[in-house]
C-alpha cells in the first residue's frame, strides 16, 4: 500500500526527522524562567502558602491538596528547593528531561498543595509542556550545559518541537472559540476590559490614555482579538502565510503583556512556541532581519 | 519505535482536541464535562472571555491614612501583575485579604485599614459605586 504508506508519512512528517534545535532551546529557556518567575516567591516565601494555618486553595490535585499538610516543613522546605533546582536545569539545559520531571512533579505538588499566589490559565499549557518534555526529552542541543558537555547537535528531533506547538496552538485557537461562544465580537468585551480603573488588570498607561476606552478603538480590538486567535494558529501552519501570521501572532501577545497585567509564564510560553513553527528558510530570514536591525542601532 | 512514536502523536492530540472541546462545545451543549485526568485537560483555554462589569479595586492605609496598593502588603513578588496577583488571590478566596492583613501587622499598636472600593465600570469608572473596608490590629479584645 504505498499510497497509504506516503500519505501517512506526509501527515506524520512535522513530528518525524530533524529540525534546527534553536527555537526548542529557545523555547526551552523562556519556558523554564518563565516558570521560574512564577513559582520561585511561592517557593521562597514557603511559609506564607504553606505553613501551618496557611490559607489554602484547592484548584489541581485534590488528593495532595488534603494530604500534603502532613509534610513535615522541612521536608517542605527540601522539596521547594529541589522544585526550584529542577527549574533552573531546565534553564540552563542541563538533562531537560530529568529537569521537566522534577519541576513538573514539584510544580504541580506545590500548585495542587495550594493554588493561591499560582492559578492562572498560563498553568494548562505548562503542565502539557511539562508532560511533553518529561517524554519526549531534548532542547539542549545548543546553548545547554548538556551541549558544553560535548553533546552539542545543531539539529534535533522535531517530536517534541512541534507537540508544544500543537499544544499552544491549540490553546490559542480555542481561547478563540470560548470568545466567539461567550459572544464576541459583538458584545464588545474589550470595551469592558479597557474601561477597568487603575488598580484591576489593566496597566497603568492604558487606563490613562482615553482614546483607547472608546467603542471604536475597542470594537476594531474585539475583532482583531478573535481574527488572531482563530487565524494565526491556522495561517503558522501554512507555509506561504507563516511569516505574515508570525509578526501579527507576536505583535498580538506583546500586546497583551503591555497592556494587561498577565503574569510572564503566560508571555514566554505564548510568544516563544511560535517560533517552532519556522522551518530553516525562515529562520534565516528572522536572523536577517535581526541582525540588521542591531546593526542599524548600532 | 515508528509504530510507537506515531500512535503517541495521534494520542496526544486527540486529547488535546478532546480537552479543548470538554470545556467549549461539551460544558455548553451537553451540560458537563468528562475528567480527562490528565491535568492540561482539567480546564478550558479562557482568557477575558467574560468580563465582570463591577470590579473591586483593594488599597489599604496604615495609620497614617496613604493608600497603598494592596500587593504591596503581600512580600511575595510577582514580576510585572502584583495588582492583578493581588486582585485573583483576593477572588480565589474570601479570607484572604483578613489572611493578608493580620500577617502584614508590624507591631501591637499597627493597624490596617484595606480599602474596597466597587466600580461599575459601564456606569462610571472613576467613581466607586460602593466601597467597604477590612480593618485588622494586634489589640487584644
Amino acid at each position: 500500500m504505498p499510497n497509504l504508506d506516503n500519505r501517512l508519512d506526509n501527515w506524520f512528517r512535522a513530528f518525524e526527522g530533524e529540525r534546527n534545535a534553536y527555537p526548542v532551546v529557545i523555547v526551552r529557556i523562556a519556558f523554564f524562567t518563565g516558570l521560574l518567575l512564577h513559582f520561585a516567591p511561592s517557593l521562597l516565601w514557603l511559609d506564607i502558602g504553606y505553613g501551618h494555618g496557611a490559607l489554602r486553595v484547592d484548584s489541581w490535585n485534590h488528593w495532595l491538596f488534603s494530604h500534603m499538610w502532613k509534610v513535615s516543613p522541612a521536608v517542605l522546605r527540601a522539596l521547594s528547593i529541589v522544585t526550584l533546582l529542577g527549574i533552573v536545569a531546565g534553564i540552563i539545559g542541563l538533562r531537560p528531561r530529568i529537569a521537566a520531571i522534577v519541576a513538573g512533579l514539584g510544580c504541580y505538588a506545590f500548585a495542587s498543595f495550594n493554588a493561591i499566589h499560582l492559578q492562572t490559565l498560563a498553568l494548562i499549557p505548562a503542565w502539557a509542556m511539562l508532560l511533553l518534555w518529561s517524554i519526549c526529552g531534548g532542547g539542549s542541543g545548543v546553548l545547554s550545559i548538556d551541549a558544553r558537555l560535548g553533546n552539542r547537535r545543531e539539529r534535533e528531533p522535531s517530536l517534541l518541537g512541534s507537540l508544544v506547538l500543537f499544544q499552544v496552538l491549540l490553546a490559542v485557537f480555542f481561547s478563540g472559540v470560548e470568545k466567539l461562544l461567550a459572544g464576541w465580537p459583538l458584545s464588545n468585551e474589550m470595551g469592558i476590559l479597557l474601561a477597568y480603573p487603575n488598580g484591576v488588570i489593566v496597566r497603568d498607561w492604558v487606563v490613562a490614555l482615553p482614546f483607547l476606552h472608546g467603542p471604536v478603538v475597542s470594537n476594531a480590538l474585539s475583532w482583531f482579538t478573535l481574527a488572531v486567535e482563530l487565524g494565526t494558529p491556522i495561517l503558522l501552519l501554512v507555509r506561504r502565510t507563516r511569516m505574515v501570521a508570525f509578526v501579527v501572532y507576536e505583535l498580538f501577545f506583546f500586546g497583551i503583556i503591555a497592556t494587561l497585567q498577565v503574569p510572564p509564564l503566560f508571555y514566554f510560553i505564548f510568544a516563544s512556541a511560535p517560533l517552532l513553527a519556522l522551518d530553516d528558510d525562515q529562520l534565516a530570514t528572522l536572523r536577517r532581519v535581526v541582525s540588521l536591525r542591531r546593526r542599524a542601532r548600532g | 519505535m515508528k509504530r510507537l512514536r506515531r500512535g503517541f502523536v495521534v494520542a496526544w492530540i486527540v486529547l488535546g482536541v478532546a480537552g479543548a472541546l470538554d470545556h467549549t462545545i461539551a460544558e455548553r451543549y451537553l451540560g458537563g464535562t468528562v475528567n480527562l485526568v490528565l491535568p492540561h485537560l482539567q480546564y478550558g483555554y479562557v482568557m477575558f472571555n467574560n468580563n465582570p462589569t463591577r470590579v473591586p479595586v483593594f488599597t489599604y492605609a496604615r495609620a497614617d491614612g496613604e493608600r497603598h496598593p494592596l500587593s504591596d502588603l503581600d512580600p511575595r513578588p510577582a514580576p510585572g501583575y502584583a495588582t492583578a496577583r493581588a486582585a485573583v488571590d483576593a477572588t480565589l478566596a474570601s479570607s484572604y485579604l483578613r489572611d493578608l492583613c493580620n500577617r502584614a501587622l508590624r507591631s501591637r499598636d499597627d493597624e490596617i485599614t484595606i480599602y474596597i472600593d466597587g466600580y461599575d465600570v459601564l456606569v462610571d469608572n472613576e467613581h466607586p459605586a460602593i466601597s467597604s473596608t477590612v480593618r485588622c490590629n494586634a489589640k487584644p479584645r
